[in-house]
């Protein structure tokens, strides 16, 4: 039916092919690994991924700029103000925009505990593989901590939308201070417990020492960058060969690795997070020399956005979905006069009318018109074969993200 | 820094249809390219003075309204210049094709069979061009303009009552 993956292809006859995922109790997430064993020796390895694939660029494309900023939140839950930051970054770049000192130095402080939160969720799911449970949990301690800082100024622990383009959405919270000081006093506790746990231990040594080499070579011909790259040896770091934010300004170290295995990815990682925690502490006493200006000056809006601000326009809002200014109408119910609209049939979000074998032409094509006021004739066809009669006729106001995208025709008749 | 951008101009030089842009607001400096020339030009920027060791990314932006309707963006690092660099070039939208860079850059295996996936650009020379994310039975390729944004195709029917 489908065609052989190349590990197929290429396996050779000795050898045991072994399908692994993509529902594997050790992978965090859903990834299919093709293996190639002598024994218990892995000679070869596909994966694939797509099970985890959620069409950011595709939700992204349907969003305005502003709008797609909580999606950048969900790319990596861990250290979403990292996300939000590159984002930000990314715009005001575009926008030509300066962003003020003291929301450049916030960015940076949130930035760090973000940082600093990531790796200790890394290496603790690292050790709990090895059979570490110890190191777990003593990372998602200092991880706590840390997000206590993290969720006392954004007010969110996961999905923060802090960091907004031009500057940051608040300033830091009056107990800020106090509350870095602990997270940082705890984390180097923590650090300091799990260099002991692990650095000297045999069992985590055997299972990371000399496994998994990468030469600097091949790191980088494979596109590697970060800590990974680091371990191998190669002194990269993109804060210091391309300062953005005010990255320049703070004294730390690239931490580098020698032989590239596991064992060193380990190590850089910790080193790093020593670094951080030092950016940090130089940070919070230069915050409070700073003037309190949190936001950049930011942009003329649109006439059609100032419009919006003084009553409901009549003609929808036309957005450029991309940076070419081809501009189309989205969701033109958001703004538009007419209130009245249809969510669509259950069957018509998740499904699509042609490649669904099970209900193809099984049942008639149904068309709802929703009662209009003026009797103007503003029908809306669902030309669902499925379309059950409890979403028929009925007409709501919002939301909008359940609207299905339907011709001008039919939308903006007043 | 006048150093290097002699060396892109030359490069620039040597292929005819090849442009140096500086859009200065916006940092990086681009290279625009006619598509034929995608391979020698990256064989130059690799082994050449420009030492692009790693290719950060590889990408596609559909443009459906262009005639040209596939602009393809190349990202170069240099670790030594630490330097980087974006290369584009346009393809049209009926048989979009683009030499493969497998040969020179290991990552861009899977990155061009991203493209390949969600433009349907297909890239000569790949030695296992196939869909990266999507199952192989998906029809279309859904990071274009033109599909549908809430077009689902389950791989099992959706129930019915």
């Amino acid at each position: 039916m489908t065609t052989p993956f190349r590990i197929q292809r290429n396996a050779r006859p000795e050898s045991l092919l072994v399908n692994m995922g993509p529902s594997h109790p050790a992978t965090h997430g859903a990834v299919r690994i093709m293996l190639e064993l002598d024994g218990e020796r892995i000679l070869n390895a596909e994966v694939e991924v797509g099970y985890l694939h959620r069409a950011f660029e595709k939700t992204c494309e349907n969003r305005t700029y502003f709008n797609l900023l909580i999606y950048t939140d969900r790319l990596n839950y861990v250290s979403p103000l990292i996300n939000n930051h590159g984002y930000a970054l990314a715009m005001e770049r575009l926008l030509g925009i300066e962003v003020p000192e003291r929301a450049r130095l916030i960015r940076v402080l949130l930035c760090e505990l973000s940082r600093v939160s990531d790796h200790l969720t890394c290496l603790a799911a690292m050790a709990m593989e090895c059979g570490a449970f110890t190191v777990f949990l003593y990372n998602m301690k200092a991880r706590e901590f840390l997000w206590d800082v993290i969720e006392q100024t954004t007010g969110a622990r996961m999905t923060t939308s802090y960091i907004r383009i031009g500057g940051v959405r608040a300033d830091v919270h009056p107990d800020f201070k106090m509350a870095a000081a602990t997270g940082v006093r705890e984390t180097r506790g923590v650090l300091k417990d799990v260099h002991g746990l692990l650095d000297k231990n045999k069992i985590f040594l055997g299972r990371t020492r000399d496994v998994g080499v990468m030469t600097p070579d091949n790191a980088l011909n494979w596109g590697w960058t970060g800590p990974a790259l680091r371990s191998t040896g190669v002194a990269y770091d993109v804060r210091r060969a391309f300062p953005y934010g005010d990255y320049d300004r703070f004294k730390f170290e690239i931490p580098v690795g020698e032989r590239g295995d596991n064992f060193d990815r380990y190590m850089v990682r910790m080193r790093e997070m020593e670094q951080s925690l030092r950016i940090i502490e130089q940070v919070v006493p230069l915050l409070e020399r700073t003037s309190p200006k949190l936001l950049s000056d930011g942009l003329e809006p649109a006439a059609a956005v100032k419009a919006a601000r003084v009553r409901r326009p009549e003609t929808p809002v036309k957005l450029s979905p991309n940076l070419e200014g081809s501009d189309r109408t989205a969701q033109p119910e958001i703004l538009s006069s007419d209130r009245r609209f249809v969510i669509p049939a259950k069957d018509e979000t998740y499904t699509s009318n042609t490649s669904c074998p099970a209900t193809g032409s099984a049942r008639p094509k149904a068309t709802f018109t929703p009662p209009s006021k003026e009797g103007t004739a503003s029908s809306v066809t669902i030309s669902s074969p499925t379309a059950r009669t409890g979403h028929t006729g009925s007409t709501f106001a919002l939301p909008a993200c359940l609207s299905l995208p339907r011709s001008r025709s039919s939308s903006g008749v007043a | 820094m006048e150093e290097k951008n002699d060396f892109l101009t030359s490069l620039a030089a040597r292929f005819p249809g090849a442009a140096v842009e500086k859009s200065a607001p916006l940092g990086d400096e681009m290279l625009v390219i006619r598509p034929d020339d995608l391979l020698p030009v990256a064989t130059e920027l690799k082994t050449g003075p420009g030492d692009f060791v790693s290719l950060l990314d590889l990408t596609c932006v559909d443009c459906p309204e262009k005639a040209e309707r596939f602009e393809m963006v190349y990202h170069f690092f240099s670790l030594r210049n630490k330097r980087r660099l974006r290369v584009k070039f346009s393809l049209p939208g009926s048989d979009p094709a683009a030499a493969s860079l497998t040969g020179l850059w290991k990552n861009a295996d899977w990155l061009e069979r991203e493209v390949y996936d969600m433009f349907g650009v297909a890239f000569p020379g790949h030695p296992d061009l196939r869909r990266l994310f999507m199952n192989d039975e998906f029809e279309g390729h859904p990071l274009r303009k033109d599909y549908p944004f809430r077009k689902r195709q389950p791989i099992i029917p959706m129930r019915t009552p």
